[in-house]
């Protein structure tokens, strides 16, 4: 069930040491995956001047960021960017970190709102573009077999359904069908309240279920018409060529 | 909310199903809270319908989740280290742009630009030596530097025993005095270099119409040149005290200040 794979991630990511990237230096490594070390002293030691600490709250949280910021905006480049500006942005504002608070409700806080301000100019900048996920997907070439280019499509369809949604229902939907957090969690991420949320969650499947329905309607009806249209096109071409001839 | 789906039980099976439908968005996702959940599982078992639509709702957010575990093209450990090194030169740019390394290849937190705190620094200073040395300076002259009038001003010693001066610029009751004359006679006193305007000059307002001092000592010069002064009103001092003067608001002492002359009145 959908519930609990999400049930899985929130664990995966709340009570395990984080995933760190290869080719970091020895003590920023030791840093990073120190779970007895947590965000907050890597915050105070930050601001106390020393860099390496920094660079291990870098290596922790720059996997959620680029993939809380990909599965909102679609695209490798804009999360990349989102997730880089994010720390700068964390790293300009460490003085004003509440330390009554968790540190990566606050940092998701930085990422998603720069996530959404992205995709909102984008939207606007250039409409609804179906480019825009066709540079996400995987190279065809990489997958072999029906199973794995049926889940490509598959993929494809949810990225176009998510795109038409209001951001305000994408990023509840991304944080807690995807990233599997609470409603609890969400609230002060998006900086609203426990039932916004919840509301914004419940409307927002809805809206999900209703596009991706038609989304399937339209792509069935698109390969009926495909498969109709293979043996008159071929017959069209013909009497094109004929004509021309 | 579960009670409230128990009550429609039986022969109302319409308003039930539609409440239900309405908690299944959030029964798909297991965020309800484990009665509700119960209660809604429950009907699911005998309501075809329901079912369906949940069935529905599931399978869409079942995509949803499942696009979550995709994993674009060119996403890969290479991208993520890359992505590190490209974030901790932005921040150290940052640093550098904000007031470089410490000494120990730490960085010190954000803070002004070096170049931009010089500047608020040496705002400040010049603006400090300015109010200094607008008021230190002891030729400077101000608008109460100097007589108002272009003759010596009255005093009390001037104008015989019991007179009272009146200051006209200054209103009847005010008197004023520089700083460096001693009013008992012990001759002229110069204030101290550089001790500013403010204290060379006091401007001193009675509130009591009895304690109104008789006058006040002028330097030695000013004393004999005036001791010439007839006790009558000089012409050339203006009979209408200005509508601005301080003293005006006075109007009992005003009205007799005007009758005899506006600068001279006999004591009581």
């Amino acid at each position: 069930m959908a519930a609990r794979s999400s049930t899985a991630r929130l664990q995966q990511l709340q009570h395990s040491a984080p995933e760190l990237p290869g080719g970091l230096p020895r003590d920023v490594a030791e840093l990073a995956g120190a779970t007895e070390i947590s965000d907050a002293e890597l915050v105070r030691r930050t601001l106390a001047g020393q860099e390496d600490p920094f660079a291990a709250l870098v290596a922790r949280y720059q996997k959620r960021a680029f993939w809380i910021a990909f599965h909102v905006l679609g695209r490798v480049e804009d999360a990349r960017d989102v997730a880089q500006e994010a720390f700068v942005r964390l790293f300009r504002s460490l003085e004003r970190y509440d330390w009554s608070r968790s540190f990566y409700t606050w940092f998701y806080r930085i990422v998603m709102n720069l996530a959404i301000d992205s995709l909102r100019k984008r939207k606007s900048a250039r409409g609804k573009n179906l480019e825009d996920h066709l540079g996400a997907l995987p190279d065809a070439r990489e997958h072999d077999g029906h199973a794995c280019l049926e889940a490509r499509e598959r993929d494809e369809q949810v990225w176009q359904v998510l795109d038409q949604l209001d951001p305000k229902f994408r990023a509840v939907l991304v944080l807690r069908d995807i990233h599997g957090l609470s409603c609890r969690e969400i609230a002060p991420i998006l900086k609203v309240t426990h039932a916004t949320a919840r509301w914004r969650l419940h409307r927002g499947r809805i809206y999900f279920r209703e596009l991706w329905e038609r989304s399937i309607e339209r792509d069935e009806a698109a390969r009926t018409d495909r498969g109709a249209n293979g043996a008159g096109g071929a017959g069209d071409i013909l009497t094109s060529e004929e004509f021309e001839a | 909310m579960s009670a409230g789906l128990q009550e429609r039980d039986g022969p109302q099976q319409g308003p039930r199903c539609e409440n239900v439908r309405r908690l299944l968005p959030l029964f798909v996702g297991d965020d309800l809270d484990r009665s509700m959940a119960r209660a809604v599982s429950g009907h699911l078992v005998d309501c075809v319908k329901c079912r369906g639509e949940a069935a529905g709702l599931q399978q869409s957010q079942k995509a949803l989740v499942a696009a979550g575990d995709f994993v674009p093209a060119g996403v890969d450990e290479t991208m993520f280290e890359d992505l590190h090194d490209r974030t901790m030169a932005a921040v150290e740019a940052e640093v550098v742009a904000a007031g470089g390394f410490e000494g120990d290849g730490s960085f010190a937190s954000p803070r002004l630009p070096l170049l931009a705190r010089g500047l608020w620094a040496a705002a400040a200073g010049l603006l400090f030596w300015l109010g200094w040395w607008s008021v230190s300076q002891p030729g400077s002259m101000t608008s109460f530097d100097g007589a108002p009038f272009d003759r010596p001003v009255p005093t009390a010693r001037s104008l015989g025993e019991g007179a009272e001066l009146v200051v006209p610029w200054s209103g009847r009751r005010a008197a004023t005095r520089q700083l460096g004359y001693s009013p008992d006679g012990d001759g002229y006193q110069d204030a101290a270099e550089g001790s500013g305007m403010m204290l060379r000059w006091n401007l001193r307002s009675l509130e009591d119409e009895d304690d109104v001092i008789g006058g006040f000592e002028g330097p030695e010069h000013l004393v004999d040149e005036l001791a010439e002064v007839p006790a009558e009103v000089p012409a050339e001092v203006p009979a209408e005290v200005p509508a601005e003067v301080p003293g005006a608001r006075r109007s009992s002492g005003r009205a007799k200040s005007r009758a005899t002359g506006g600068n001279v009145r006999e004591n009581r």
